[in-house]
């Protein structure tokens, strides 16, 4: 990726919208991956961030390489976050359910990103979005009590409750990752 | 420390995951969904422009014959000449060879009624002194009868002119010899004593031929000025043209790009109206000997609206009033409390106001023109420059309250821009003639604007379609030539 791509993508150039499709999956498939249950679901998310990148690029100000990913990142993030709130008015409030120890990844050997995944799906929604925005993409707690419409004390609540959540799934394990880290 | 190591674990784990993705499938799935390339916004005018020259190059190439002096009305007081060149040589006298005197003869096409008659009179003479040829019977030759009969009034056309000079050549080929650069005069004396010894002729025509002569000498050392306006002689014709337009305005309002059916949109669609607009105009064109013509003016511009607005109040008061009853068992009221309580009154009041537009424009445009036996057609087309935008009046503000607009507030240029640009016009504009310099004309005309009235960073966007039709008064210009 390149400046003159960005700007040919800009000028809404098919061809370079299809390079860009190439530097960009790999970028932001990831953060839709965090915000969505399984990979298909991620895949939407991925396409309607795209087309939302393309079709508002004249609202980016910057050609800048690093600037741009920024803003793409945050395109993504905002529409990942606006289908969980679309999906929560459709849903019933998340309950805090109880971890199924039967889903439990095996984590004896590694843990590797799909256990990760996995383990991420085993928490609370509410949680796992709090964890994602604040530990994976580095906002405030203000801001993601702005994003997400809740107090900024309740914020740190589900993220307190996230990492809980994930050590108590690890540790139910026996043997868990972080003492294995420690070695 | 346990909660750091497994996010930065969980964060390096992303930070390496590489997905299996078809980004073949992905780009497929999202290309229906984008945006596509935008259309240069000036293609089609440049398109319109372009198929508008090429139609008049078309034009201009492939008509290339100088339209025929439809203008001209002949004046019997008159005896100018209408769009031929006079001879400057009034001999008809040749040199003594026949073919010379065919030469003299064909340069003196479309002569004045006066020396057509003189012309016509050699043709005679010249018979009559072939009266030994057989050909000179020949009844296509013009007599001296016939020749005095040709009213003062008429033109002669070339084409029995060309014949008469053949049969003439005929004749002189009996070995006629002619005195030649001989003047007029002596030319008619010549032709006199020949006349004389004719049997052909007319005795009267005597008389007559000193006088015309004459009088032909007057007017070459004259050299009066045609009275008559020929339209065609000089290359181009100036017209002023006064006009006035009743303006059917079709209003264009939207949201600014992206933003979609606002609300602020529709309530400006529900309580604005545009109802009529007129124009007045005053035009210079420039018709060439060709037909095209070119225009330049200024045309100032009413758009008039009108918008209703509902005025909500809200007021409270307090009053005494009842405020509670109690019943018995049979429904009688046996108590009734009363005392002070709120009341609320809202008025709506529906009030109207008129808005008004003013534009200044500058047209510039190109066309042909087109005579026909009864009207005469111009098509036209080419563009307005606007040079001033002005706007009074109240308008609905994206907070529910009436703003004042008007070119001196400073709230105007949050709203309408002072200069609106360029715009596009055709019109067909058919006109009668009335005399030769006077003319009506009648014209539908269609105005687009390339641009909005309305600022950049405006919610909203606003222009208008002029559809119109323009009454103007066409009047032709003398030219300097002309009036010398």
């Amino acid at each position: 990726m390149n400046k003159k791509l960005i700007q040919h993508c800009k000028g809404l150039d098919r061809k370079a919208q299809r390079e860009m499709v190439n530097h960009l999956s790999p970028f932001l498939f990831p953060i839709c991956r965090r915000y969505s249950k399984n990979f298909e679901d991620a895949k939407d998310l991925l396409q309607e961030a795209l087309i939302l990148i393309f079709n508002n690029m004249e609202q980016c100000k910057t050609a800048e390489v690093i600037p741009f990913k920024s803003w793409c990142k945050k395109i993504t993030i905002n529409n990942a976050l606006a289908k969980l709130r679309k999906k929560s008015h459709q849903t019933e409030a998340i309950s805090d359910t109880s971890v199924q120890p039967s889903a439990i990844p095996n984590i004896y050997s590694q843990l590797n990103i799909e256990d990760i995944l996995k383990l991420l799906q085993l928490i609370p929604e509410a949680h796992r979005t709090v964890f994602n925005l604040s530990i994976m993409d580095g906002y405030t707690h203000k801001e993601i009590a702005g994003f997400l419409n809740i107090k900024e004390s309740s914020s740190r609540t589900f993220l307190v409750r996230a990492r809980q959540s994930l050590q108590k799934l690890i540790k139910k394990q026996g043997n868990t990752f972080v003492a294995r880290e420690e070695e | 420390m346990e909660n750091n190591n497994l996010e930065n674990n969980i964060r390096d784990s992303f930070e390496h995951y590489l997905p299996q993705l078809d980004n073949d499938e992905i780009w497929d799935n999202i290309e229906p969904h984008l945006k596509k390339k935008k259309k240069r916004r000036f293609f089609f005018i440049w398109f319109l422009g372009g198929i508008t020259l090429l139609g008049f190059l078309f034009m201009y190439f492939s008509n290339t014959e100088v339209p025929p002096t439809q203008y001209h009305q002949a004046n019997n007081k008159s005896e100018a000449i209408v769009s031929s060149k006079v001879s400057e040589d009034p001999s008809i006298i040749a040199s003594s060879t026949d073919s010379k005197i065919e030469q003299a003869i064909i340069e003196k096409e479309y002569p004045t009624s006066k020396t057509q008659a003189i012309i016509e009179t050699s043709y005679v003479v010249q018979k009559s002194a072939n009266t030994s040829s057989p050909l000179s019977i020949n009844s296509d030759f013009p007599t001296v009868e016939n020749e005095i009969s040709i009213s003062n009034d008429k033109i002669i056309p070339p084409e029995s002119m060309v014949e008469s000079t053949v049969l003439e050549n005929e004749i002189l080929e009996q070995e006629v010899n002619v005195v030649a650069e001989k003047t007029i005069k002596e030319e008619l004396t010549a032709q006199e004593s020949i006349v004389e010894e004719s049997p052909l002729v007319v005795e009267s025509i005597d008389e007559d031929l000193e006088e015309i002569v004459e009088e032909i000498k007057e007017e070459e050392k004259e050299e009066k000025a045609p009275k008559v306006i020929d339209p065609f002689k000089n290359t181009v014709r100036w017209f002023i043209q006064p006009t006035a337009s009743a303006i059917a305005p079709l209003r264009i309002l939207n949201a600014r790009q992206g933003f979609g059916e606002t609300n602020y949109l529709k309530e400006r669609k529900e309580t604005e109206r545009q109802l009529e607009a007129f124009a007045f105009g005053l035009n210079v064109q420039a018709q060439t000997q060709r037909g095209f013509v070119m225009m330049t003016g200024i045309e100032i511009q009413r758009l008039n609206g009108r918008m209703d607005f509902e005025e909500k109040t809200e007021t409270q008061e307090t009053v005494v009033g009842i405020i509670s009853t109690t019943e018995n068992a049979l429904g009688e009221t046996i108590r009734v409390n009363s005392g002070l309580k709120e009341r609320t009154t809202r008025t709506t009041r529906a009030q109207r106001y008129f808005n008004h537009h003013t534009f200044v424009n500058v047209p510039i445009g190109i066309g042909k023109f087109w005579h026909k036996p009864k009207y005469d057609l111009r098509f036209m087309t080419g563009l307005d420059i606007n040079v001033y935008h002005n706007f009074r009046g109240l308008i609905k503000g994206e907070n529910g309250d009436l703003d004042l607009r008007h070119k001196e507030s400073a709230a105007f240029d949050q709203v309408f821009k002072r200069k609106t640009g360029l715009g596009f016009w055709l019109s067909t504009e058919f006109h009668k003639p009335m005399n030769e310099r006077f003319s009506w004309s009648i014209a539908p005309k269609i105005q687009l604007p390339f641009s909005k009235i309305t600022q950049d960073d405006y919610a909203l966007r606003q222009r208008f379609i002029n559809i119109s039709l323009t009454l103007g008064a066409n009047y032709l210009i003398q030219s300097k030539k002309n009036k010398k």
